[in-house]
């Protein structure tokens, strides 16, 4: 019996390495280890042998067992892994097919970059304010020192509304800027102040590749003790190099804008080139950004704030123009087109 | 306004050797805006004055003829050329090669030499066209004709910029740099500024102002100023024994160059002084005026004048005009009249300078919609003392032009005008704080008297007075003069410094992030794109939106009719862009965040942030409604307005359909309406499709902003879902049969789902078959066959004695 045990466990190992798939190994097993196997009927016999030669051949075919058993489980494990490796060798895909359609949406571009705007100033201690697109005349203009007939009421063709002027407020108008926000939040707040005003301001000019009637402004300003023209200059260069995410210069020239004295051209250098001249900056180096200045005394004394005391700058520049710039956008009136077309490249 | 380099030069010293690169660059970091310029030398580069040796006939072409042109150096050089007017002996304006010329006029060539019809063309000669002179030749003329140079002074070889005297550096001033500055309407003005910022003394002038005229004393003239408020100031004088001509090339080219056309000798000389001394000038015919006086008044309501633009006006009593004590002669400040205009047979003239109160006239030229060179200038409000120079300077170019001309009328100044002293208190340090550097005390003096200012005072502490140029309203505070320091010392040498301020946390603008917030949603959850549109339309969206006129606020003065009113919904423009984008796409939302403006009893108007949504989707045949509403669900879920409630609307907005009309509440509250865009609006704008629709107040939506959220733990035990069906009538709501099976206090019943909605013939007409999910979950225990049981009895009783029939028990 001893000699059946030794030539079945050999014939098996050798019919466990002879099966190639996991099917004729599960037959082999079958054939040794299942409920009639080879093995399993000589376990069975074991109980009829003679008393003493029970434990010994006990021990003999429970090893035998274990063997087997151990002999299957590496060949199975075997088989799985050709399998496996057999499955990859015949998997192909098709890597340029498209991929799964998703429907995602977009929000407006003036918003994402008057949101990134937002953020940068946030982070330097900003606050976000706003007013009425509706606004009076006195908040639109002589709030902001400038007088009925001044000329500096051209560079603003404003649209007026059909109402019976207010003696206090004059007539209402759609803002043309959104500086009458400076007065308003110095008249809410008080000094010191640091904010920007992100908003829809209005022109009655007609429309063209490079004209709207309505646009998109961002207002700052920054009231203190002793804020400076070279605070601006620090201040500006800080936004834009962060904005542009490369090193930003800027520079001033003179300006007018009646709601500041000094008043002040800004312009930075042109984000494309760098400053070493290109299309884009008509090779100056330089691009027009925006008008800014030292707040007039008129102003800070509108928005209840002593002059002797604080003093400080305002901004004001073209969301939409930066946008523009930014993304080589040609033609303004796509702004407020509606097209998914343009929406969606954004 | 275009100024002149070579004019400029009259009046300082300009360091010459600065290209007009870099002057164009300082003037505008340091005064005004210069837009562009133009090199007159470079544009008459390569070419020389050349005159006509010998002509000879071209062998291979009729038209064309061969010239010996000596061109200077003893140089002799063969043209071809097509003039019909080339004689020999002429003075001629040569191109050579390497010149930059408008090949008839038009197309821009640069010259090489050439062979045209094999003979050998070294460069061309031109015609005035060809080299941007006054054109030889008109379209449809038949004979070439090429620039007679004879009455240029200037031997063959001259470079043609020094024999036209065309050397000229001309500068492109941005008017609206200028609005501020009364005083840089001139050259005179932008000659103070550059021998300020230059440090360079301004020359003598004086004798730009003497004239040696015979004076002939006759009567005075009558000057009167009726309304003293439009004329501070008026001088005048009188001439005789003018003879009108062409101006001498000197002044022609002075005008040319800055692109002013001449007209005649006195017009000419009006020009002139404007553009040099910045104060405008008027010349009437005296024999026109025939009374010998000029009477300054506002207009009569209903008074006509026929202005020399040849346009016929009806004044108003705000317009101030000049008369001749009878009829009106001109636009005070603006225009002159047609009638007493110098023309070729005028012999005596009377010249105005007067100053204009700035206001009156830019409302006058406002109403009359004329701006002309002197208004611009009137009404930025000059200097006073300009009147009499502007005479004087007047009188001596009438000597260059007529010196045979006598002054009948000596000159004649009258008005209320007084000089204002201006003296400003100036602190030193407060210039320093304010521009953000240390500039000395002794810099700043020297900058403010460089530009002209009187100062005085010792140490930190100074004392301004403002000369009459600057004192037009442009310097009154100190700040005005930080502002002439900080420019003259150069903006370029302020550093860039960031303030030293405390940590601060700006107040928070939640309004804005939430907004915000909104975006991400619409946008990145729910797909949908943002737009923005126009903030007004016209009768027509008024009316194919079925919107109410009274709501409007109408603008005064729109660009166009579709722009008159400020918009009461976002819907209308938003089925405009819809109607757009159906041309390129089958299905998509749109969606804005923007303001409305409501007619309101206050002053201001209501003006409130919805959020205003649009969907299109041909898939979702007569569905398209729960489009809009899945959407606003899963926004105000997202937006953490967990208990509102959708119910039929009690107020149809009018654009919308009637039927398919919905309303969302908290509490009480309104805050927004769903429902499919009304079948006739959408054949109004044109569209073919159903449009549902929301509109959401974000305002009020934000003012309930809770921003709560509670954490509900995960179940611990496994749940049992059952589905019923119940039989119900078509137009049976959801929420009815919602509310039954709600009803029975079931503590196990988690969540209650529709999950389809069944109509077909086996149901019968009128009737369709609804199929809920449910729920049954405890946190205690793991349920039973014998939980579900019970509670499908519950729910079971519930809907048959609600009446409605449980389909497939």
């Amino acid at each position: 019996m001893k000699e059946l045990l030794t030539k079945m466990q050999a014939q098996a190992l050798a019919d466990i390495d002879a099966a190639q798939t996991k099917e004729a190994l599960y037959e082999v097993h079958v054939k040794y280890l299942g409920r009639k196997g080879e093995l399993t009927l000589l376990m069975r016999g074991i109980k009829d042998l003679p008393k003493e030669e029970k434990p010994e051949m006990g021990k003999l075919v429970n090893e035998v067992k274990v063997a087997l058993e151990a002999a299957f489980e590496k060949k199975g494990a075997s088989l799985e892994r050709e399998e496996v490796e057999r499955s990859l060798r015949d998997s192909w895909i098709d890597v340029t097919a498209p991929g799964t359609e998703y429907k995602t949406g977009r929000v407006h571009v003036l918003n994402q970059v008057q949101r990134e705007i937002e953020e940068i100033f946030s982070a330097m201690g900003f606050e976000i304010q706003d007013g009425p697109e509706v606004e009076s005349e006195y908040y639109n203009f002589e709030g902001l020192n400038i007088p009925e007939h001044h000329p500096a009421r051209d560079m603003q063709d404003t649209f007026f509304l059909k109402r019976k002027a207010d003696p206090q407020h004059g007539r209402l108008v759609l803002r043309t800027h959104t500086s009458p926000v400076q007065v308003r939040t110095l008249e809410k707040y008080g000094a010191p102040v640091r904010m920007i005003v992100p908003g829809r301001v209005f022109r009655n000019e007609a429309i063209d590749a490079s004209h709207e009637h309505t646009f998109n402004q961002v207002e700052g300003m920054m009231i203190d003790k002793d804020i400076s023209i070279a605070h601006l200059k620090g201040v500006m260069e800080t936004f834009l190099t962060r904005l542009f995410r490369r090193e930003t210069k800027v520079r001033f020239r003179p300006g007018y804008f009646p709601f500041v004295e000094p008043g002040l051209e800004l312009d930075m250098s042109c984000a494309l080139c760098g400053g070493d001249g290109c299309r884009v900056c008509k090779h100056t180096g330089w691009i027009e950004f925006m008008g800014a200045g030292m707040t007039h005394p008129n102003v800070l004394r509108a928005g209840g704030v002593d002059p002797n005391v604080y003093q400080g700058w305002a901004f004001g520049f073209g969301l939409t123009r930066l946008a523009m710039m930014r993304y080589a956008i040609s033609d303004i009136r796509l702004f407020a087109g509606g097209d998914i077309r343009f929406l969606e490249q954004f | 306004m275009y100024i002149s380099l070579n004019w400029l030069r009259e009046f300082v010293d300009v360091p010459h050797g600065t290209d007009a690169q870099e002057l164009a660059n300082t003037i505008t970091l340091h005064t005004a805006e210069i837009e562009g310029y133009e090199d007159e030398c470079s544009k008459f580069a390569n070419m020389v004055v050349g005159q006509v040796k010998k002509l000879k006939p071209h062998p291979n072409a009729d038209k064309l003829q061969l010239s010996e042109t000596d061109i200077g150096g003893g140089k002799i050089v063969q043209q071809v050329c097509g003039g019909q007017n080339l004689k020999e002996g002429m003075k001629v304006a040569v191109a050579l090669p390497g010149a930059i010329v408008q090949w008839h006029g038009e197309e821009t060539v640069e010259l090489k030499e050439a062979k045209v019809r094999g003979e050998t063309s070294v460069g061309m000669i031109c015609a005035g066209e060809e080299i941007g002179l006054e054109p030889d030749n008109r379209e449809g003329q038949k004979e070439v004709h090429i620039h007679d140079l004879s009455y240029v002074d200037a031997v063959a070889g001259t470079p043609l910029a020094d024999a036209l005297g065309r050397n000229d550096t001309i500068f492109e001033v941005d008017n609206k740099s200028l609005t501020h500055r009364p005083d840089l309407w001139g050259h005179f003005g932008f000659a103070r500024e550059l021998s300020a910022i230059f440090d360079r003394p301004r020359k003598k002038i004086d004798h730009l102002f003497a004239s040696s005229l015979k004076e002939k004393k006759k009567e005075l003239l009558h000057i009167k100023i009726e309304d003293a408020e439009i004329c501070p100031r008026f001088s005048t004088c009188m001439v005789s024994n003018v003879k009108i001509q062409e101006s001498p090339q000197w002044i022609k080219s002075r005008l040319q160059a800055i692109g002013i056309r001449p007209i005649n000798n006195i017009v000419d000389i009006t020009n002139f002084v404007m553009v040099e001394l910045g104060q405008p000038m008027h010349a009437y015919d005296r024999n026109i005026v025939g009374t010998d006086t000029l009477n300054v008044r506002f207009a009569k309501d209903g008074e006509t004048l026929e202005t020399i633009d040849h346009k016929k006006r009806t004044l108003t009593a705000r317009d101030p005009v000049v008369t001749d004590g009878q009829k009106i002669l001109g636009l005070a400040g603006i225009m002159g009249g047609k009638d007493s205009e110098i023309s070729d047979a005028t012999t005596e003239v009377i010249f105005e300078a007067a100053n204009w109160n700035p206001i009156i006239i830019r409302k006058s030229s406002t109403h009359h919609m004329l701006r002309s060179d002197a208004s611009q200038r009137f009404e930025k409000g000059l200097d006073p003392e300009l009147t009499e120079l502007a005479i004087k300077r007047a009188l001596a170019l009438l000597q260059e032009t007529c010196p045979d001309a006598i002054i009948t009328t000596p000159q004649q100044t009258i008005g209320d005008w007084k000089e204002k002293k201006i003296v400003i208190d100036l602190d030193v340090d407060m210039v320093c704080k304010k521009i953000g550097i240390e500039i000395s005390p002794k810099e700043i003096v020297r900058i403010l008297k460089g530009l002209e200012f009187g100062v005085s005072g010792s140490g930190k502490k100074l004392k301004v007075s403002v000369s009459p140029h600057r004192a037009t309203g442009d310097v009154e505070i100190a700040e005005d003069l930080i502002e002439e320091v900080a420019r003259i010392y150069g903006y370029q040498n302020i550093p860039s410094q960031l303030p030293d301020l405390p940590i601060h946390i700006p107040r928070e603008n939640r309004t804005r992030q939430l907004e915000n917030t909104a975006r991400d949603i619409f946008s990145h959850d729910l797909g949908m794109f943002e737009a923005q549109t126009y903030s007004f339309y016209g009768d027509k969206e008024i009316d194919d939106a079925l919107l109410p006129k009274e709501l409007h606020l109408e603008m005064l003065n729109p660009l166009s009719e579709d722009q008159k009113y400020m918009r009461i919904s976002l819907i209308p423009t938003l089925l405009r862009a819809a109607h757009h984008n159906i041309k390129y796409r089958d299905a998509f939302s749109l969606y804005e965040i923007g303001r409305t403006y409501i007619e309101d009893s206050n002053y201001f108007p209501k003006e409130e942030t919805f959020a205003g949504g649009i969907f299109i989707d041909p898939a979702k045949k007569g569905e398209i409604f729960y489009n809009a509403l899945g959407a606003v669900q899963e926004f105000l879920a997202r937006f953490n307005a967990s208990k509102f409630r959708v119910q039929e609307a009690q107020s149809v907005p009018p654009y919308a359909h009637p039927k398919k009309c919905a309303e969302v509440r908290i509490g009480k509250e309104v805050i927004g309406t769903l429902y499919e865009i009304h079948p006739q609006v959408l054949k109004n704008f044109g569209i073919e499709i159903a449009i549902s629709a929301f509109e959401i107040n974000l305002a009020k939506l934000i003012a309930l902003d809770s921003n709560i959220r509670t954490f509900h733990p995960l179940p611990r035990f496994p749940g049992i879902e059952f589905d019923i069906s119940v039989l119900v009538e078509k137009r049976t709501p959801v929420r009815e049969i919602y509310e039954i099976i709600r009803k029975p206090d079931n503590k196990l019943l988690q969540s209650v789902k529709l999950i389809d909605i069944f109509t077909g013939p086996q149901l019968g007409s009128g009737k369709k078959s609804f199929t809920f999910r449910l729920l049954l979950q405890s946190e205690e225990r793991t349920l039973t066959d014998e939980d579900m049981q019970q509670v499908q009895e519950r729910v079971y009783g519930a809907i048959t004695s609600a009446n409605f029939e449980i389909r497939g028990r």
